[in-house]
């Protein structure tokens, strides 16, 4: 009986191997937790989401901005607008994967009682979704990150979980401010832990989350309740981005996630991607017929001596040579070189610069539009005037605080926008909306081209976007479910994906 | 007793997909590819006027015209070095015709000398061998090699009631692998594999001479396979140890009791290099205009990776073993208990950036080397008891059960007993009748029952764990994420009711024997890796999966001998036929199919998984088919002739073979004997990721069955604005060569129905004949005892199915889950010849 106890205990003992796993934690804090999940939203956003396969580059193409090299073929489906299920499936996936980072997050805060952490999770998770049902529509939202507990989630009402998201924001705000004792410091690669930041970021996405939703019919009631809630707290302010970096530096895998695939590696050689994409001639005739100095931040000269730049058109065989991916400013006069670099310029600032979330302009591009419709009180013309500068200063100084330089964005953003031109000046533009949404769009190339693409379906502006020449599929207003969905969820995808539901153009 | 052998193998590719000999086009898939775009330049039209693809000389993407032998440029200009130091230019000319051989110029015959000796002494009681071997193979890849040598230790002691048994293996082996390449790190078979008809072989396999080099090499995106061969190599260590050791006392003629243990040590090592690579000024100004790899890359780095590792399992067993005849009964009874101790580690260390060139060492890294670290253990505690008894030789009954403790699954989990009972009835011997019958000789009818559980998870299955974010640590700054697979805490282990009947009958003094047997197996619990909906949160995760049935036939009949004549000649044949039918009864939760997580996408354009589906056979095959009509014709498109993709994937047919037969016959005169093995699988498909590949490039003949022409899709339709369709008779797809193949069926997302085909074979799978030198001869020599000679080959010959053109179905690129399913990146099949000599002293 002794003998029998005593071979139980020590059988146990001897078979006690396997916990803990000395591979892997099974708990992470979430001071932890939050860096983790803040870099790969960032890097989903401006790069890959995945790490191979990218995210946007296809709004590149779609919305004006990019073209592919004349040196390559690309695939047919993509000029003719065909894109299959298999399209964009990996971003899918790594939504929902990097949202269930946030709920890991969200409920680590619940454990060490810290709020701050819970709010901001919250927020994220409403961020991600956004972008989940601004390209797919209905998606799996209240049944969705529950592991096996529920392996077929069901797919909700896009608008109903838009709803759901600003309460969730809301929520999250509240969560923020009940917890002022929590500073998340470094670990907070976005806003070092600034409350103030985390709350204006907030209402950002709030309000990003009501634009979107600018022609739905009455939404007037739902803008003015969740508008009002915002109170003098306010939106991400000028030179004020929520800009992410963990310490990115020149090392593989761990630069600017943008400047890594679209830029260069670390020994400063090209990527295949900045090879591949080139500037577009339609964004490039934009910015030169508007005089606009930018153009050589967002674009470096062609390598035909005879063009300063050269533009390719999306569909159309083109000729090598092209302009590439941002440029070091020279035809702006302002050529600021670091010997380190090749163009530390308005797009590739350097493997170890800031990524980019939401910009400073497009916070004062947003709160302009939300003025001009008389949605929150400011003078529009000012805020836009604003944003164009913050774009300015964004692509000339951004990584060097040289107050001369300051001066000088400042006023060749003050010379631009003062020029009479239609949709460049806003008092002289016959339609302030389209004047909005052009310089938006003018300002976010390469930097968030998915909200280019989301007011291009919501406004139609640019309204006079090249198609590509190839196309024989309409343009897409959205993409379509992915194949493992269909391999893993089949009961519940969409037969037919429908349009989404803001979507008007 | 001293034993030498000698054996002597030449290996040479088997099977090569047949080669495009019409068409010129240039080799290279995917070159200067991102997302699957290949390079197009300026300088060179790629069409003509009609839309047909034009001769390139420095790229696959032509889909050219015919060939008509007259002499064109390959690649673009390069630089002669001459020896009075002057530097001329040359682009070298070849016939624009098929040289007619393939691509075999690109892999050698692999030899393998193999020495065997080994020195026996003793009786069984109290004996002693040992053994030495070495072999020593070359690789169908240049400069691959392997190496063996091992050493055997075994003997026996025993003295009065105690005895001792040990034994202990050691061998030592080394392996060189051809790596990736230094542009897009693609394996040599698939760079060999994209050579086009006409291009020289032999002369670009110089990759010193001025066509073969990085700065001259024909293809502008495609690197010269024979550069990896030389440059980039894996090399790997394995020192393997296999010791035991066990004693016993037997006291009485009953009663044996045994203590063994016994050690499994595999250390293992593994560093790989690849050079840098440094074009050329020139190479470096573009010569031929298509932004070729060295204008794109300028520089290749030197690389080097390494990881070292060991696993180890130590086990110790204790048995006691009753054995007495009681009368007319039999009884043979062991009690035992057991352990078994399993631990691995492993580290490794990367430096995909070197400093000083070609210096191998991980401390001469660019920036931070990548590091890992993995250990694992686990533990198993069993006990068991197995007792037969017997009555009168003709009646056997075998009972055995064990009770398992394991470390891997949850307290609650971790112990299962599983009970196994056989019975078998020789009636032959038992009924009188039929005892010293001439015609049947011997029958016996046997049947089993048995519980079998298994835990074939690796350790730390059962609680989620974190990973460290992608690009952490930045610095000081970490960063953790979820794992993209969930786990069960409740896992359970998998659990087999096995169930058979068999019948052995011997006829005429068992010249003829006949094997029939039918069993029955219900596996429930099955743990599996799966794919599940992104939106869980998940992408994957390792579950208790469902229940699977398995029943099926095993039928052998051998005639030993067929003839035999009082000369000494003798003829046997057997014949082995298996049947396999397997169903999914039931799913985790409920759900009616699940994918199976495993790598069919790796590289494959398309999308195919391998699925488990209620009420189907086990692992079904399924990718996207064409959209099709009610009567399954397929529909295209009015415009363009081309069918589109159906988004739902199609169950194309299992993968597992469902039909196995062998055949097995042998022809022997005096001392030499003549044998040959054959056999046959089928009832399953295979989907040939390799054909997908090739087309891309425009190599294979696959893609030239149209001619390159348009044509009308066979039966195809068009649908009608009512929704019914119509059969298509005119409209052509509008181009039958480089859109088609290497665009619409390798686009992303594209079908693999054209890539799926029976995976049914006939094999010549062995040749062999021997020759035992007469005694008589020998006894002359005094001093050797035995000696014989034999000559062998291996996978002869092959017939397939006309539908399957790529290759040989058994060369499926995985042999997990993920079978049915070849590619680019395996090595081809290969035949074998050997000879072997053995003598005794």
């Amino acid at each position: 009986m002794i003998f029998a106890a005593f071979l139980a205990a020590s059988c146990k003992k001897y078979l006690a191997v396997n916990d803990p796993n000395p591979n892997n934690p099974v708990s992470v804090t979430p001071d932890l937790l939050l860096p983790g999940a803040l870099n790969k939203t960032v890097n989903m956003m401006t790069a890959t989401s995945d790490g191979a396969n990218l995210s946007f580059d296809f709004l590149g193409w779609w919305m004006g901005y990019w073209c592919v090299s004349g040196t390559y073929v690309p695939a047919t489906i993509d000029l003719q607008y065909a894109e299959p299920n298999t399209y964009k499936q990996e971003l899918w996936a790594n939504l929902y994967r990097n949202i269930n980072d946030y709920k890991n997050l969200e409920n680590a805060g619940v454990v060490s009682a810290q709020p701050f952490y819970t709010g901001i999770a919250k927020i994220m998770e409403a961020y991600d979704f956004q972008t989940l049902v601004d390209l797919w529509g209905n998606v799996p939202y209240s049944q969705a990150l529950r592991g096996t507990n529920l392996l077929l989630p069901k797919y909700d009402d896009a608008q109903t979980i838009y709803n759901s998201l600003l309460k969730q924001i809301d929520t999250g705000i509240v969560l923020i401010k009940s917890d002022m004792v929590t500073t998340a410091g470094g670990n907070d690669i976005m806003f070092g832990g600034d409350h103030g930041k985390w709350v204006r970021f907030a209402n950002t996405v709030k309000l990003r989350i009501l634009i979107r939703q600018s022609q739905v019919p009455g939404i007037q009631t739902l803008v003015t309740a969740e508008l009002g809630t915002v109170g003098s707290d306010g939106y991400l302010m000028p030179k004020e981005g929520a800009y992410v970096n963990p310490g990115f530096q020149n090392s593989t895998g761990k630069s600017n996630p943008f400047w890594e695939q679209y830029g260069y590696n670390v020994s400063l050689a090209t990527t295949g991607s900045n090879q591949y994409y080139k500037a577009a001639t339609y964004g490039i005739t934009f910015y030169q017929n508007t005089k606009d100095s930018r153009i050589g931040y967002f674009y470096a000269p062609s390598a035909v001596k005879s063009t300063k730049y050269l533009g390719g058109v999306f569909g159309d065989t083109g000729v090598p040579g092209e302009s590439g991916i941002g440029g070091n400013g020279s035809d702006g006069g302002a050529t600021i070189q670091d010997p380190t670099l090749p163009t530390p310029s308005g797009l590739l600032q350097g493997s170890s610069s800031d990524a980019v979330l939401i910009s400073s302009f497009e916070s004062q591009f947003l709160q302009s539009e939300a003025a001009y419709r008389g949605w929150i009180s400011g003078d529009p013309q000012a805020l836009y005037n604003e944003a164009i500068t913050e774009s300015f200063e964004y692509l000339i100084i951004k990584s060097l605080k040289d107050q001369k330089l300051v001066k000088y964005a400042d006023s060749s953003a003050n010379a631009y926008y003062s020029q009479p031109i239609n949709n460049v000046n806003y008092a002289i533009s016959t339609n302030k909306l389209q004047a909005i949404i052009t310089q938006k769009w003018a300002a976010l190339n390469g930097i968030s081209m998915l909200e280019a693409y989301d007011d291009f379906r919501r406004t139609g502006f640019p309204n006079d976007l090249p198609q590509s020449a190839q196309a024989n599929h309409p343009f897409p207003r959205r993409l379509l479910y992915p194949q493992t969905e269909q391999s893993t969820n089949a009961a519940n995808v969409p037969a037919t994906p429908a349009k989404i539901f803001w979507v008007t153009q | 007793m001293i034993n030498y052998s000698f054996t002597g193998q030449v290996e040479e590719l088997s099977y090569l997909p047949p080669q495009n000999t019409q068409f010129g086009s240039y080799g290279g898939e995917a070159a200067g590819s991102i997302n699957g775009v290949t390079g197009n330049a300026g300088q060179y039209p790629s069409t003509d006027r009609n839309g047909f693809y034009l001769y390139q000389p420095y790229e696959n993407q032509s889909f050219g015209p015919l060939y008509n032998g007259k002499l064109v440029p390959l690649g673009g200009p390069v630089q002669i070095h001459h020896k009075d130091g002057s530097v001329t230019l040359d682009t070298l000319k070849v016939p624009y015709s098929y040289h007619g051989k393939g691509v075999r110029d690109w892999f050698n015959k692999a030899y393998t000398i193999q020495h065997d000796f080994s020195f026996s002494n003793g009786n069984k009681d109290n004996g002693f061998y040992f053994s030495v071997q070495d072999v020593n193979k070359t690789g169908i890849v240049p400069n691959e090699k392997y190496e063996r040598t091992g050493f055997r230790v075994n003997g026996t002691n025993k003295k009065g009631i105690f005895f001792i048994n040990y034994n202990a293996n050691y061998s030592k082996i080394s392996t060189q692998e051809v790596g990736g390449s230094f542009f897009q790190g693609r394996p040599y078979y698939f760079n060999a594999f994209q050579t086009p008809g006409q291009v020289p072989v032999n002369l670009e396999k110089n990759i010193d001479g001025p066509y073969g080099d990085v700065n001259g090499f024909y293809s502008s995106y495609a690197p010269n396979p024979a550069w990896q061969s030389n440059h980039s190599f894996n090399r790997n260590k394995d020192d393997r140890f296999l010791g035991g050791v066990s004693i016993g006392i037997k006291p009485t003629d009953w009663l044996t009791l045994t203590a063994r243990t016994g050690i499994t040590y595999d250390g293992y090592s593994s560093k790989s290099t690849i050079d840098a690579v440094k074009f050329s000024t020139f190479a470096l100004t573009d010569p031929t205009g298509t932004s070729d790899m060295a204008s794109q890359l300028k520089f290749v780095p030197a690389a080097t990776s390494l990881y070292a590792g060991n696993t180890t399992q130590i086990s110790a067993d204790f048995l006691a073993n009753f054995k007495k005849k009681f009368n007319d009964f039999s009884v043979d009874l062991t009690l035992g208990a057991t352990t078994k101790d399993n631990t691995s580690k492993y580290e490794s260390l990367s430096a995909a950036s070197l400093v000083i060139p070609n210096f191998f060492n991980i401390s001469n890294v660019q920036g931070v080397p990548g590091y890992s670290e993995f250990s694992s253990q686990r533990r198993l505690i069993g006990g068991f008891g197995d007792l037969t008894v017997g009555y009168k030789n003709w009646l056997f009954l075998n009972v055995t059960g064990r009770k398992d403790y394991t470390s891997l699954l949850s307290v609650a989990n971790r112990s299962y007993f599983y009970p196994q009972a056989n019975l078998g009835f020789v009636f032959t011997d038992a009924l009188p009748f039929l005892k010293d019958n001439k015609i049947l000789t011997y029958g016996k009818l046997s049947g089993s029952i048995s519980k079998v559980y298994q835990v074939s998870i690796p350790e730390y299955s059962l609680r989620n764990f974190y990973v460290l974010g992608a690009g952490f640590p930045f610095g000081s700054q970490a960063g953790y994420g979820q794992s993209s697979s969930t786990l069960d805490p409740n896992l359970k282990p998998e659990q087999t009711l096995a169930k058979e009947i068999d019948i052995e009958l011997g006829f005429l003094d068992n010249r003829i024997n006949f094997k029939a047997a039918y069993y029955k197996e219900n596996t429930k619990d099955q743990t599996l890796p799966v794919d599940i909906s992104a939106a869980t949160g998940f992408t994957s995760a390792q579950i208790n999966t469902g229940e699977l049935e398995n029943h099926g036939y095993e039928l052998d009949l051998n005639f030993a001998p067929v003839v035999s004549l009082n000369n000494g000649f003798r003829w046997d044949f057997g014949a082995n036929l298996s049947i396999v039918q397997n169903k999914v009864i039931s799913l985790y939760k409920g759900l009616k199919e699940i994918a199976i997580l495993n790598t069919l996408n790796s590289s494959f354009s398309g999308k195919a998984d391998i699925y488990a589906i209620v009420g189907s056979p086990y692992p079904i095959l399924k990718t996207p088919d064409f959209l099709r009509d009610k009567m399954g014709r397929v529909i295209v498109d009015g415009s363009t002739g081309l069918p589109s993709v159906d988004p739902v994937l199609k169950n194309v047919g299992q993968t597992n073979p469902k039909y196995r037969l062998g055949l097995n016959t042998s022809f022997s005169f005096k001392g030499l004997r003549l044998s040959v093995v054959a056999d046959y699988r089928a009832g399953n498909v295979i989907l040939n990721g390799i054909g997908q590949s090739l087309d891309f490039g425009g190599t294979d003949a696959h893609s030239t069955q149209n001619g390159r022409q348009r044509f009308v899709w066979p039966n195809s339709v068009l649908l009608n604005a009512d929704g019914t369709s119509s059969p298509n008779k005119n409209v052509t797809v509008n181009d039958g060569g480089y859109t088609l193949y290497s665009g619409f069926l390798n686009s992303a997302g594209a079908a693999g129905t054209p890539y799926v085909t029976s995976a049914a074979f006939w094999k010549l799978r062995e040749l062999s004949l021997s020759y035992t030198i007469p005694q008589r001869w020998l006894d002359q020599t005094k001093f050797i005892k035995k000696a014989s000679i034999g000559l062998v080959g291996r996978n002869l010959l092959m017939w397939r199915p006309k539908s399957n053109t790529f290759t040989d179905p058994e060369f499926s690129e995985d042999n997990s889950n993920a079978t049915g399913y070849t590619t680019v990146n395996q090595t081809p099949p290969t035949r074998l010849y050997g000879i072997t000599a053995s003598i005794s002293f």
